[in-house]
C-alpha cells in the first residue's frame, strides 16, 4: 500500500489535534503550577491566578499548534515548552 | 504568512466548533433557562402561596421561627426567605445533619409557608427550573464529575470557536451591521456574524467564565501539585479561598438577649430602608450560633448585604464581610458574579436571557452553515446531520416543553415524580431524534417547528385544565412569575410558528425556481 497524499494529511491533521488537546493541557497545567507555586508570596492568591490562567495558556497554546507552518515544530515547540515549564518548578521550589 | 494564518485559524473554527456544537447548543439552552429559574420555579410550584401585601418583618419571624421549631429541632441551619421581587413568597429552610441510624445524608429541606395560615404547603415533587438550570454543568445520566469534564471541555472548544472566529472575522464592524436576505449560504453566515459579534462581550465572558466555575476539577491536578492531594486538601483550599475580611463591632445588646428577633430589630434600626431577604441561624448546635441578617444589596455585582450577630465572651458584636481576603479571589467572584446574573434586576435579566438565545443562535447557525457548505457532496453522513440538527435545535425546546407538560400531568402522589419530569424531557427529545432520522431533512425542520409552535402554545392552556391559574386569574392576582412565564411561552410558540412559515414560504419559491430552471432547461 502506498501511502498517498491524504494519509499524509490525515496523519498531520490529527497529530496537531492530539499535540493541542493533550499536549495543550499538559502546558497549561505545568504552567499553572508554576504560577501557583512561585508567582506571589502569598501561596493562595498564587494557585487562584494560575487557575485561572491555565486557560488562556492552553488556549494560546492550540493556536500556536495549528497556526505554525510544520507538525513537527508544534509537537516540539509543546515538548520543550513542558520540559521548561516542569524544571522551572523544580529548580525554583529548591530542594525538598 | 498571513493567508496561511487565516487559513489554518478557519480549519480551527470549523472543527472545534463542529465537534461539541450539540452539547454546546444544549448547555446554552439550559443554562439561559436559570436566568429565569425563580420565575420557572413558581409556575412549576403552582401551589406555592404568593405574597403580594407588605407584611411586618417580625410576623414573618414569629409563624416561620415556630414553624422551624416544629419541624428542624435538630437542624445545625436555619434559614427563613422573606418575600422578595423575585421570590414572593415565605421560606423555611434548614439543613439536616446526617443520621448515623437511618443512614440518611446531610441534606437541605425547603417549605414554603402560607402567609395566611402559617402552615406550611405541600407543594408537587419537582426539581423545578433549577434542575434545568443545572443540567448545564452536571448534564445528567452521568456521573456529576464527568458532567463537570465534559461540559469544560466543550467550553474549552467554545473558548477557542471565538477567538479564531473573532481572528478569522474580516471586517467585524462592518459585517456588525449587514445582512444580506435570501441569498442562502451568505444570508445564514451573516445571521451567524451578527448571532455572534453583538453579543461578544457575553459570549465571551460567559464562556471564560464558565470555564474557572469548574476550574478546581479540570485542572485539579494543578491543586495537588502546589497545594495538596486529595479530597480533604483541596476542601481546605477551596475553604481557604473563600476567606473573608471581616469587620467585627461590638454593639450594645446584651448577649442573653441576642436572638433572631433582636438581631432583627437592631439590623433594620442600622439600615432603615432596606428590605430584609433572609434571616438565617448557623451553627445552631455549638457554643456561638450565628444570627444573620441578610438585605438586598442596592449596588454592585453583589446579591445581599450580610450582618452576623454572634455573641462572643459576654457581648454581642455584628461581623460584616468586607469583600474576600485574597484579591485573585476577588476577580474570580467578579467572574462568577457575572456569570450567574444573580444581581441582575429586571431588564438586565432579559438581556442576559437574550445573550444566551443569540448564543445559542450563534451555534445553531454555525451548525446550519457546516451543513449548507456540504450540500453539494450528496453524502449520508451530511444528511443525517442535517436531520440530527433540526433534532437538537428545535427537539431540545420541545423536550423542555415535554418538562413543562410533565409537570403538570404526571400524579402529584406519583413516586419519584421530580425524576420522571426530567426523563420526560430526554424521553421525548429521543423521540424528536428518531423523528428527523425518519423524514426528509426540509421537512423534518418544518415539522420540528410546528410541534414546537403547538408544544409551547398549548402550556398556558394545560396549566389552566390542571390548575387554578389561567392567564386571566394571574393577572387578577397580580401573579407576575406566573403570567409571565405564561405569556413567554406563547412568545415562543409564536416565533417558531413564524420560523416554520417562513421556512414554508421558502421551500414554496425554492421549488418553483427549479421548477422553472429545469423547464427552461428543458427548452
Amino acid at each position: 500500500m502506498n501511502i498517498t497524499k491524504k494519509h499524509l494529511s490525515v496523519f498531520h491533521v490529527t497529530t496537531r489535534v492530539l499535540i493541542a488537546l493533550i499536549g495543550g493541557y499538559f502546558v497549561a497545567m505545568h504552567g499553572a503550577i508554576l504560577i501557583g507555586n512561585h508567582l506571589l508570596s502569598d501561596k493562595t492568591n498564587s494557585i487562584i491566578t494560575g487557575l485561572m490562567s491555565s486557560f488562556i495558556i492552553y488556549l494560546i497554546t492550540v493556536l500556536f499548534v495549528f497556526a505554525t507552518k510544520t507538525t513537527l515544530r508544534a509537537f516540539a515547540v509543546v515538548l520543550v515548552s513542558c520540559i521548561l515549564l516542569y524544571f522551572l518548578n523544580y529548580y525554583l521550589q529548591g530542594p525538598q | 504568512m498571513r493567508p496561511r494564518f487565516r487559513q489554518s485559524m478557519s480549519w480551527l473554527h470549523t472543527w472545534s466548533g463542529f465537534v461539541f456544537a450539540w452539547l454546546l447548543f444544549f448547555i446554552f439552552i439550559t443554562g439561559t433557562a436559570g436566568y429565569f429559574e425563580n420565575e420557572i420555579d413558581r409556575w412549576m410550584k403552582p401551589e406555592i402561596a404568593i405574597v403580594n401585601e407588605p407584611i411586618d418583618d417580625l410576623a414573618i419571624l414569629d409563624i416561620a421561627q415556630q414553624q422551624l421549631t416544629d419541624n428542624a429541632e435538630d437542624a445545625t441551619q436555619w434559614y427563613i426567605s422573606y418575600p422578595s421581587a423575585r421570590n414572593p413568597y415565605i421560606d423555611i429552610s434548614w439543613l439536616q445533619p446526617a443520621n448515623k441510624e437511618t443512614g440518611a445524608r446531610r441534606q437541605w429541606y425547603e417549605k414554603n409557608l402560607a402567609p395566611d395560615t402559617s402552615e406550611l404547603i405541600t407543594t408537587r415533587e419537582t426539581s423545578g427550573g433549577e434542575a434545568l438550570y443545572r443540567l448545564h454543568y452536571s448534564l445528567h445520566y452521568v456521573p456529576i464529575v464527568v458532567g463537570y469534564l465534559v461540559t469544560s471541555l466543550a467550553t474549552m472548544l467554545m473558548l477557542i470557536g471565538l477567538v479564531t472566529g473573532v481572528i478569522i472575522h474580516k471586517k467585524i464592524f462592518i459585517e456588525f451591521f449587514t445582512f444580506r436576505a435570501n441569498k442562502g449560504l451568505r444570508s445564514w453566515l451573516d445571521i451567524h456574524n451578527i448571532f455572534s459579534v453583538l453579543p461578544l462581550p457575553f459570549h465571551l465572558m460567559i464562556t471564560y467564565s464558565g470555564l474557572i466555575l469548574l476550574m478546581g476539577i479540570s485542572f485539579a491536578p494543578v491543586v495537588d501539585a502546589t497545594y495538596g492531594e486529595g479530597k480533604k486538601m483541596h476542601r481546605q483550599l477551596y475553604n481557604e479561598t473563600q476567606a473573608e475580611n471581616l469587620t467585627k463591632e461590638v454593639i450594645a445588646l446584651p448577649a442573653e438577649n441576642l436572638s433572631l428577633e433582636s438581631a432583627l430589630i437592631d439590623a433594620k434600626s442600622r439600615f432603615k430602608d432596606q428590605a430584609v431577604s433572609y434571616l438565617g441561624l448557623i451553627d445552631r448546635n455549638t457554643e456561638q450560633p450565628g444570627f444573620e441578617v441578610w438585605f438586598g444589596a442596592q449596588e454592585g455585582i453583589e446579591l445581599a448585604t450580610l450582618f452576623t450577630y454572634r455573641a462572643v465572651g459576654g457581648q454581642v458584636q455584628i461581623e460584616q464581610a468586607t469583600g474576600k481576603k485574597y484579591s485573585a479571589a476577588e476577580v474570580y467572584d467578579v467572574l462568577e458574579h457575572l456569570h450567574e446574573g444573580l444581581f441582575a434586576d429586571t431588564y438586565l435579566r432579559w438581556l442576559y436571557f437574550l445573550s444566551g438565545l443569540l448564543g445559542a443562535g450563534m451555534i445553531a447557525t454555525g451548525m446550519i452553515i457546516w451543513v449548507q457548505k456540504r450540500k453539494k457532496q450528496q453524502s449520508r453522513f451530511i444528511n443525517v446531520i442535517d436531520k440530527l440538527n433540526a433534532a437538537v435545535v428545535v427537539g431540545l425546546p420541545i423536550g423542555i416543553a415535554a418538562y413543562f407538560w410533565a409537570n403538570r400531568l404526571l400524579p402529584v402522589e406519583m413516586a419519584s415524580r421530580a425524576h420522571w419530569e426530567m426523563n420526560s424531557l430526554f424521553i421525548v427529545f429521543a423521540l424528536c431524534s428518531c423523528f428527523c432520522v425518519t423524514r426528509a431533512a426540509e421537512k423534518a425542520w418544518q415539522n420540528m417547528l410546528w410541534l414546537a409552535a403547538v408544544a409551547y402554545a398549548l402550556i398556558p392552556l394545560v396549566n389552566m385544565l390542571t390548575t387554578k391559574h389561567s392567564i386571566l386569574s394571574s393577572l387578577q392576582n397580580n401573579d407576575w412569575l406566573m403570567l409571565g412565564v405564561d405569556l413567554s411561552m406563547l412568545v415562543f410558540a409564536g416565533g417558531f410558528a413564524v420560523t416554520a412559515i417562513v421556512l414554508q414560504r421558502r421551500s414554496v419559491i425554492g421549488s418553483a425556481n427549479a421548477h422553472i430552471k429545469q423547464t427552461v432547461k428543458g427548452i
